[in-house]
């Protein structure tokens, strides 16, 4: 077994052209990876390339040590699950419908790993609820429990503490944090949440699809990377062993009243 | 073909007229409405999932006109070639099918942004091609003002159709309905999000494709013997998830199938009895009644 979930090495990926250009990176296991990038960085891209739904013009893509392209569409509940930010909302689907939806390697989630999922979240109360009627905290919890009924070794999960309040946000970082200790699984998110960042084991930056930087959250957290990273001025301040950011962006506030 | 009405006991009389009118006008009809009925709620229920749209559905996306269209061409080289009524029984559903396959690849090319998009192509596909249905059914009826099909077919009606007619929408269908059915998780998945079900082992693009056709295979088969029948498609799985309050597939397709042969059964009665004496085409009830429930439920979704 490989140390690494995760391979990309001089990958060119993208839909009708290449995105990202010429990427090597590692995300090992287990471990909670953030992706940090600006807009249009190739984050979501980088996500969809593991679930193949992204193209790969060259170069290679590894999962589990294994060449991705070597991998059929129908193979991959074996090895990845995938959540979204958000599902097509005009539906009437219960939790558990949404939970049971997620494949167990060749066959379907049953209710019995479905409920215990959800029981581990905590949230299985809601089993019955109208997915649709949750609250946006709880929808990202019941897309996490959906993803950790599957039994895959990767989550990948893009922006789960978007649009989020602090309290939900720290919640779902905290229960992240829990399943990759408890499962041994690795959990991939994208987004823009550098609290999620610091609490992550790896970190990778990318910027127009190019690698800016990899390592551990203080390799990454840290003036230098963030400055580049998304062109502003950002100051991190260590302060009684705690992290602190202080983003000066572009703004003269001297002049504020 | 007037109304007729049968006293329930002579329904076996051995006097031919009663026995002809039940058995070989008025069942053929009716197991006509359980099938057409039954193909389009189901190809409503699957477009509006894959396409999570909550308007697709054969008639708005195109491919009934397109349908329709195809039809009509199969109808007019069936009697330029002078060919008899059982080639026309297997020749109007292939080129049927093609039309409904041209229309709606037609309609997804150009409705890609959004689902309102693809309502407005399909809604201007379908206006283009009823045109060109206009002018080929125009020129149909001055070579041959006799031929019944032509007006059948136009109308959206079940009148005249017959037994073999109805084996033919059978043997398509059934096998179709039992395919479509199976792949309820499949479906459900691509409901849900492409990505989802691409990481959930389920290729968005090529089984949307393989599903679009089997709908598309549904409606020819319908059109090409009962012409366009409005709203069934749309309404009926509306309908249905309301009733159950739940989008899932694996209940919203096979009950769809119940509801929609049941609104095609009503449908059929209402037609023969709004007007004694006058059969009206199926597809106006369907549309007259069908409409207000659409508008009822597009309300009652908003003050939820």
């Amino acid at each position: 077994m490989s140390n690494y979930i995760v391979r990309f090495v001089n990958a060119r990926i993208g839909y009708d052209e290449p995105i990202i250009k010429d990427l090597t990176l590692s995300i090992p296991r287990p471990s909670l990876t953030t992706i940090l990038g600006p807009n249009g960085s190739g984050k979501t891209t980088l996500l969809r390339a593991v679930i193949k739904y992204a193209k790969i013009f060259g170069g290679y893509v590894y999962i589990d040590g294994k060449n991705l392209n070597e991998v059929p569409v129908s193979n991959l509940p074996k090895y990845v699950s995938y959540s979204p930010t958000e599902i097509y909302s005009q539906l009437s689907l219960t939790v558990l419908d949404v939970v049971m939806s997620a494949r167990n390697g060749g066959g379907w989630v049953s209710e019995d790993e479905a409920m215990r999922a959800l029981k581990y979240l905590g949230i299985d109360e809601l089993a019955y609820r109208n997915f649709d009627e949750l609250s946006t905290g709880q929808k990202r919890l019941v897309l996490i429990a959906r993803a950790l009924a599957s039994k895959a070794p990767l989550l990948l999960l893009d922006e789960p503490t978007s649009n989020l309040d602090l309290g939900n946000k720290y919640r779902v970082i905290s229960i992240l944090r829990r399943i990759v200790k408890d499962r041994e699984v690795t959990v991939v998110t994208a987004g823009h949440d550098i609290d999620l960042a610091m609490h992550s084991d790896w970190v990778i930056a990318i910027k127009n699809g190019e690698l800016l930087a990899m390592g551990t959250p203080s390799d990454i957290i840290n003036d230098k990377v963030l400055s580049e990273l998304y062109d502003i001025k950002i100051e991190v301040f260590d302060v009684g062993g705690r992290r602190f950011i202080y983003i000066h962006g572009n703004i003269d506030f001297t002049n504020d009243e | 073909m007037g109304e007729v009405i049968v006293p329930l006991g002579m329904v076996f009389d051995p006097a031919q007229t009663y026995r002809v009118i039940i058995l070989d006008i008025r069942l053929p009809e009716v197991i006509a409405c359980i099938i057409v009925g039954a193909n389009l709620a189901v190809s409503g229920a699957v477009m509006q999932s894959v396409f999570r749209n909550p308007l697709a559905e054969p008639y708005i996306t195109g491919t009934a006109s397109g349908a329709l269209l195809g039809a009509l061409i199969g109808l007019f080289i069936n009697v330029v070639l002078r060919l008899g009524s059982l080639s026309s029984m297997i020749i109007l559903p292939i080129l049927s099918f093609v039309g409904a396959m041209f229309s709606i690849a037609v309609v997804v090319m150009f409705g890609r942004g959004g689902w309102l998009s693809l309502v407005l192509a399909g809604i201007a596909v379908s206006i283009m091609l009823s045109s060109a249905v206009m002018i080929l059914d125009t020129y149909l009826l001055t070579i041959l003002p006799t031929l019944p099909a032509v007006v059948y077919l136009l109308f959206g009606t079940v009148s005249g159709v017959n037994w073999s007619e109805d084996l033919v929408m059978l043997c398509v269908s059934l096998p179709v309905i039992a395919y479509l059915l199976s792949s309820s998780r499949e479906i459900n998945l691509i409901m849900m999000s492409d990505e989802v079900a691409q990481a959930s082992g389920v290729n968005p693009g090529q089984t949307r494709n393989v599903l679009i056709t089997l709908t598309g295979l549904l409606t020819a088969v319908s059109v090409s013997f009962t012409g366009i029948i409005g709203f069934v498609g749309l309404v009926t799985p509306h309908i249905t998830r309301l009733l159950i309050s739940s989008s899932d597939n694996s209940k919203v397709m096979p009950l769809s199938i119940i509801s929609g042969s049941t609104i095609m059964l009503y449908a059929n009665i209402i037609s023969k009895v709004l007007v004694p004496g006058v059969v009206m085409p199926i597809t106006a009830i369907t549309s007259l009644f069908g409409v207000p429930i659409l508008l009822i439920l597009l309300r009652g979704g908003r003050n939820e």
